[in-house]
């Protein structure tokens, strides 16, 4: 069973997120901010955070995560409405440039997260998780 | 304009308006006194021509003849000079001066026969001033007042010229007195037309004024729309995120059958309530949106200028990142405003001093009443401005930041919305210590707030 951490500073995104995917077969851990997401990372698979957040953005966490568990799977949402530019530019200002393996906008209907969080753990799409 | 047969003065103002220079029809004051001029002149040569007939058959006069031959004259050189030289004052000096010489001539050359007319040139400055402006009246006044006495002395000191009696010539001194009354007078009268044509004009120019400052307000409240585009999606899409994946779970679990009665309180007493809660934030953005987009309405509303920056500072709680917004607000009374445009300035006060703030910095934000003036003041602790960038930063258009980020529009419209208001602003601030803009708003007392929403 695949375990996905869950960041987001706003409780009740985690937790309706986290519903979700235990009804999908995960096993989900939330965290409110980058600093108690590092503290949880042990055997995590999939990270998912958002990516405006007080405290640590979600960039600097992918790229912290990257940095001490290349391993894990590093997912960002955001509810910007694709505001790109802002998020190159909070990039740029990074030691090095997180890996991202997929992204999704706010709001996003359950399949979409479901069918992305498969795909991320499988990309040749050959099994359920 | 084509002659009308059912209106002589159709043709008339036909007439008229062919003598009107091209350069002078697109000045509407011009263009009226050019018509003013040549109607005169048209009246003039019938007057002339009539009063030399009347002259040369009733009384065979021939120097009256001739002060009225040379009147229809100048009438008729006035509307062509017009024409010629398009310049009003060009024109209005050669009739004036030829009607001068038309009445004083024939006056000094036989003192008795027409040193009453003397009093006529009491209408040359009044023309003037009509036709060219108070101060080309007085100067006519002068020339004319000089003119009519230097009649009266040289006629009294050439031997043989002068055929009046002493009593005459009292009269006519005493008519060179009236005449400069009557001049002062109508130089008073056209004056204080000119005067209230002026009010007009700066009425106009007011209403002129407050509707660029509105556009200008309408362009900027888009900018900043814009800018909090991104703020305000994430502060709707969040809510919106577990809303419908609340719902969606909801309605799957509703389809397999009734809920197990873990499941059904889990979402009685925990999902369905926060679900709720975040349905009330998108309304309490969306709300704040509106209040935001009204600024469209021109009228004044009495208002809490509190609830307008609570509703300022929550939008701008969007783009905070790593900064902090402390509001501290003291009880107002309410203000005669438009709302919407005090939301506004409120709005771009704290988007100023926020982008002047690095993270981790703080922005406050105050009220309080302080000598009967509502103060709201935005205090940063960011980069400041130097002395010259202060000085031009009311300046419509100047920003100090990167293209396409600042309209340079901000604190002018900040300025524009607290004027219109009766307010003033004052902006403080050192470089590297960060700025404070203050806005004072006065509170009417009753009877001078009902005359507001009067006017």
């Amino acid at each position: 069973m695949a375990l996905v951490l869950i960041v987001d500073d706003e409780v009740q995104v985690a937790r309706s997120i986290e519903r979700l995917l235990r009804r999908g077969g995960y096993e989900v851990r939330t965290a409110q901010s980058g600093a108690e997401a590092l503290a949880l990372l042990d055997g995590v698979d999939v990270l998912l955070t958002d990516l405006r957040m007080a405290g640590m953005s979600g960039l600097e966490l992918v790229a912290e995560v990257n940095r001490r568990r290349p391993e894990v799977r590093c997912c960002v949402m955001s509810g910007d409405g694709g505001s790109a530019g802002l998020e190159l530019a909070a990039a740029a200002r990074l030691p090095t440039e997180p890996i991202i393996a997929a992204r999704l906008g706010k709001p996003f209907a359950n399949d979409e997260l479901l069918a992305m969080l498969a795909r991320v753990r499988d990309p040749q799409g050959s099994s359920a998780p | 304009m084509r002659p009308d047969p059912a209106r002589p003065g159709a043709w008339f103002a036909t007439q008229r308006d062919r003598f009107i220079p091209p350069n002078l029809r697109a000045d509407a004051d011009a263009t009226r006194r050019a018509r003013v001029l040549v109607a005169f002149s048209m009246v003039c040569i019938v007057l002339g021509c009539v009063f030399s007939v009347l002259a040369l058959v009733n009384y065979g006069l021939p120097l009256v003849v001739l002060a009225s031959a040379l009147g229809a004259l100048a009438s008729a050189l006035t509307p062509l000079v017009l024409l010629r030289t398009g310049s009003l004052q060009v024109a209005t000096s050669t009739m004036l001066a030829v009607f001068a010489a038309a009445i004083v001539g024939p006056s000094f050359a036989a003192a008795g026969q027409s040193v009453l007319n003397l009093p006529w040139l009491t209408i040359i400055p009044l023309l003037a001033t009509v036709l060219a402006g108070p101060r080309t009246g007085i100067a006519w006044g002068v020339v004319c007042v000089v003119l009519a006495e230097a009649t009266l002395a040289i006629s009294a000191a050439i031997p043989g010229q002068l055929v009046l009696p002493a009593d005459t010539m009292r009269v006519a001194a005493a008519s060179n007195i009236a005449l400069l009354m009557v001049f002062i007078t109508s130089f008073a009268v056209v004056y204080e037309m000119q005067r209230r044509r002026m009010m007009v004009a700066l009425v106009f120019a007011q209403a002129e004024l407050e509707s660029v400052r509105g556009r200008a307000v309408a362009t900027d409240r888009l900018a900043s729309l814009g800018r909090m585009a991104a703020g305000v999606a994430h502060e709707i899409n969040n809510p919106m995120t577990y809303v419908s994946s609340n719902v969606a779970l909801l309605r799957e679990d509703l389809a397999r059958g009734p809920l197990e009665p873990a499941l059904r309180r889990e979402y009685v007493e925990d999902v369905l309530p926060a679900t709720e809660e975040g349905i009330r934030r998108v309304a309490s953005i969306v709300a704040d949106l509106r209040r935001f987009a009204r600024g469209d309405t021109r009228e004044s509303v009495a208002i809490d200028v509190n609830h307008e920056v609570q509703a300022a500072v929550r939008m701008c709680e969007a783009t905070l990142d790593q900064r902090r917004v402390s509001v501290r607000l003291g009880a107002l009374p309410p203000m005669m405003a438009r709302a919407g445009e005090i939301t506004q300035a409120t709005m771009n006060l704290v988007a100023n001093a926020l982008d002047a703030t690095k993270d981790g910095g703080e922005v406050r934000v105050e009220t309080e009443v302080s000598a009967q003036q509502i103060v709201l003041r935005v205090v940063d602790t960011g980069v400041g401005m130097t002395p010259e960038i202060a000085a031009r930063a009311l300046e419509p258009f100047f920003t100090t930041k990167p293209t396409g980020e600042g309209t340079g529009l901000g604190l002018p419209v900040v300025h524009g919305i607290v004027v219109a208001h009766g307010g003033s602003l004052r902006i403080e601030s050192t470089p590297g210590a960060g700025t404070t803009c203050e806005v004072r708003l006065p509170l009417p007392t009753a009877p001078s707030l009902d005359a507001k929403i009067a006017s």
